[in-house]
């Protein structure tokens, strides 16, 4: 995918990036050529399963990863600019300034011994050289914003002082503070209630239309990917199957992996009937199937067809692509769809040679 | 038949902090004055944000947490001031899985240790090629087989590790699983095969579940009754199918809403919006608890704590809203008659 008008092209632009990892048993690549794109104003979901390497992909982006243990190659680009390589000076202002970051467990990422106020003013005059007084006032500015009640007298608080909810909207303060252009949200609402959860993503929703700007959103979970994201971006392996715009993508999946995922999410009355899943577990990078890598625990997956090449991930027209040889002959089913469909077989109880429920023997 | 388990007016209090005479500072009422029944070989769904209280709820029936008053019946026998030895022989028969196969699990054991540990209590004197037989059943239950006895927890997956956790909880043959969010630490794919594998049980061993968790989609595809809990009380219960599509209780109509909807265009919906958190269980609000956050409130809410009420299609709510007339004062059977 290249830029062929830059005023119109991409915010973020990743291209081919790989990431290998130097672990006890050897360097396993856990990212593996991943290529795609986040235009301005638009949120992107980030999905997989843990082990898919999502989070790996979104912490290259910002050059989170240790550099001792890590060897990332490829291209990220931001406005046009390559990130990869950058010396971390010049990282720095790229991360908090253009670009912000918000992780799942907001307690870890804020300091203990240092108010909220003086983190997010800490923040701002990083990044925007203010005076000590604009930047608390700034402060006071974005928490109101992310709905932190009283916000003047909380900036006082510690942060264990905060519930979960009211920490993770500090921490979109913090994000917040400097207007970012793209924020990189991983799993922010996991370790949340449903209620709180619902609230974290209406602001997130409100502030993004008043600032415009562009999200990535890391997530295991496809109902916050259909309440929130506008493209949808899957991985399995450390590589992307699919992609494509969520309604799309949801309303007919093009590779099986997709369909399995939003099937395995119980919708309406199911009672009675057995959930849908996925018989064995995610590959390791180490033990990674020949041929396609989810056909040992694919449903449609045809002997000599599907363990003989790596499929590549192919375009199919409307800004769609999947990575999945038999796409054509299959009438994969998303939401909404028959129950029984194509894939009824893989809802019967599973046994043989794949251990239901975990690894392959 | 009687319920397995019935729980009457229990309360569970908490002290918090303490002084410099080890005096506690406060007392938090985890649960407040909650009576529930689960019916033999059926599933009970707990839901609530986290601070309700359901887990505690969870602990105490199994007495792994003490209440300060109240009763919890277990087939029938009052459990409630049992010492050890009274406990002993009723402690096979219940059993409880955790929400992370990786804390809950000592990695030092292997599956074979982990498994057989809770036959320790139960069968004292069997002999060693007994026990294992009974650890081999137990493993092929739930889909894994005497080559993993030796294994370390470490060496399997979530998913795995959750299976060995459930075989730990089945090895005793247990009448009552108390499940606390136990899938929902694992990956969506996985999720699902542990809930099937876990109704499947349920079937062939005539287990009874009390199943807390968050996800509320999920609870409904397991439960045949549903109980709703807010700040330490039930604030409704019914059939899951009715408590699903006709909530009586507007916490319950407001938690439903949250539920992220798979279809893309569901996503201009009209959501009821909490406003504010979980009051502190230090300082309950008065009358209704819920009414800080209600949608609904009225003045009536703050004086008087709602009464008990019978929603049509089975159950009951405890909302002003619902009192009309003659409502209030109807008498309740709330011994959890699932049908």
């Amino acid at each position: 995918m290249g830029l062929s008008k830059p005023a119109a092209g991409p915010l973020l632009e990743i291209d081919r990036l790989s990431v290998d990892i130097r672990g006890e048993h050897g360097v396993a690549r856990v990212v593996d050529e991943v290529s795609f794109a986040v235009g301005p104003r638009e949120t992107v979901a980030l999905v997989g399963e843990s082990g898919s390497g999502k989070s790996v992909t979104s912490m290259s982006v910002l050059g989170l990863l240790p550099p001792r243990i890590t060897r990332t190659r490829g291209s990220v680009r931001f406005e046009g600019r390559e990130l990869l390589g950058l010396r971390s000076g010049e990282l720095d202002r790229v991360r908090g300034d253009d670009i912000a970051m918000i992780f799942q467990e907001p307690m870890t990422s804020l300091n203990p011994a240092f108010t909220i106020g003086e983190q997010i003013a800490e923040q701002v005059r990083c990044h925007r050289g203010v005076s000590r007084k604009a930047a608390r006032d700034r402060a006071v500015e974005v928490l109101d914003l992310v709905g932190v009640p009283s916000a003047a007298e909380r900036l006082k608080a510690y942060p264990h002082e905060f519930s979960g909810g009211m920490r993770q909207r500090v921490m979109m303060a913090m994000a917040l503070s400097c207007e970012p252009k793209l924020l990189i949200a991983d799993e922010p609402t996991t370790a949340l209630d449903v209620t709180i959860q619902a609230l974290v993503l209406s602001e997130l929703r409100a502030l993004q239309e008043r600032f415009g700007m562009s999200v990535l959103f890391i997530t295991h979970d496809l109902g916050v990917v259909a309440e929130i994201a506008d493209r949808v971006v899957v991985m399995y392996g450390g590589h992307l199957v699919e992609t494509g715009r969520t309604a799309e993508v949801f309303a007919a999946p093009q590779h099986p992996y997709t369909e399995a995922l939003l099937r395995s999410v119980p919708q309406g009355d199911t009672t009675g009937s057995r959930l849908w899943s996925i018989p064995g577990a995610i590959p390791t990078p180490e033990a990674m199937p020949d041929g396609c890598r989810f056909h040992p625990r694919c449903p449609h997956a045809k002997p000599g067809v599907c363990d003989a090449d790596e499929p590549p991930l192919e375009p199919i027209g409307d800004g769609r692509s999947s990575r999945c040889v038999r796409r054509e002959e299959l009438r994969l089913s998303g939401i909404g769809g028959d129950a029984g469909g194509t894939g009824a077989l893989a809802a019967e109880p599973l046994g043989g040679s794949v251990l239901p429920g975990g690894d392959r023997k | 038949m009687k319920p397995i388990l019935e729980v009457e007016d229990l309360t569970v209090r908490f002290p918090v902090g303490r002084n410099v005479f080890g005096r506690p500072r406060a007392m938090l009422t985890a649960v407040d004055h909650v009576s529930i029944a689960v019916p033999r070989h059926r599933t009970v769904g707990l839901v609530g944000e986290s601070g309700s209280g359901k887990s505690t709820l969870g602990r105490a029936v199994l007495r792994l947490t003490a209440a300060e008053s109240g009763r919890v019946a277990f087939d029938g026998v009052d459990i409630t001031r049992l010492g050890g030895r009274g406990l002993r022989p009723l402690r096979p028969r219940m059993h409880m899985i955790f929400q992370d196969p990786y804390s809950s699990l000592d990695p030092s054991w292997t599956v074979e240790d982990l498994v057989a540990e809770p036959l320790g209590a139960a069968r004292k004197g069997a002999s060693r090629a007994e026990r294992r037989a009974a650890v081999v059943e137990a493993l092929e239950h739930v889909g894994l087989s005497a080559a993993h006895l030796n294994r370390y927890a470490q060496q399997f997956s979530g998913g795995q590790r959750q299976r060995i956790a459930i075989a730990r909880a089945l090895v005793t043959r247990p009448d009552l699983v108390v499940c606390d969010e136990a899938v929902s630490a694992l990956d969506v794919s996985t999720r699902s095969q542990i809930i099937n594998l876990l109704e499947d049980l349920q079937r062939d061993f005539g287990l009874t579940y009390l199943f807390i968790a968050h996800d509320l989609a999920l609870v409904r595809h397991v439960s045949d009754w549903i109980a709703v809990m807010y700040l330490g009380s039930i604030v409704e219960e019914g059939p899951a199918q009715r408590v699903y599509e006709e909530p009586a209780h507007p916490y319950t109509r407001s938690l439903l809403s949250a539920i992220p909807r798979l279809d893309p265009a569901e996503r201009s919906r009209e959501r009821i919006v909490l406003s504010g958190e979980l009051p502190s269980p230090l300082a309950p609000p008065s009358g209704c608890r819920f009414r800080t956050r209600c949608p609904h409130a009225m003045e009536v809410c703050a004086a008087e704590v709602p009464p008990v009420v019978p929603a049509a299609g089975g159950g009951w709510s405890a909302c002003h809203l619902n009192t009309g007339d003659g409502g209030a004062a109807a008498a309740l059977d709330k011994s959890g008659a699932v049908p």
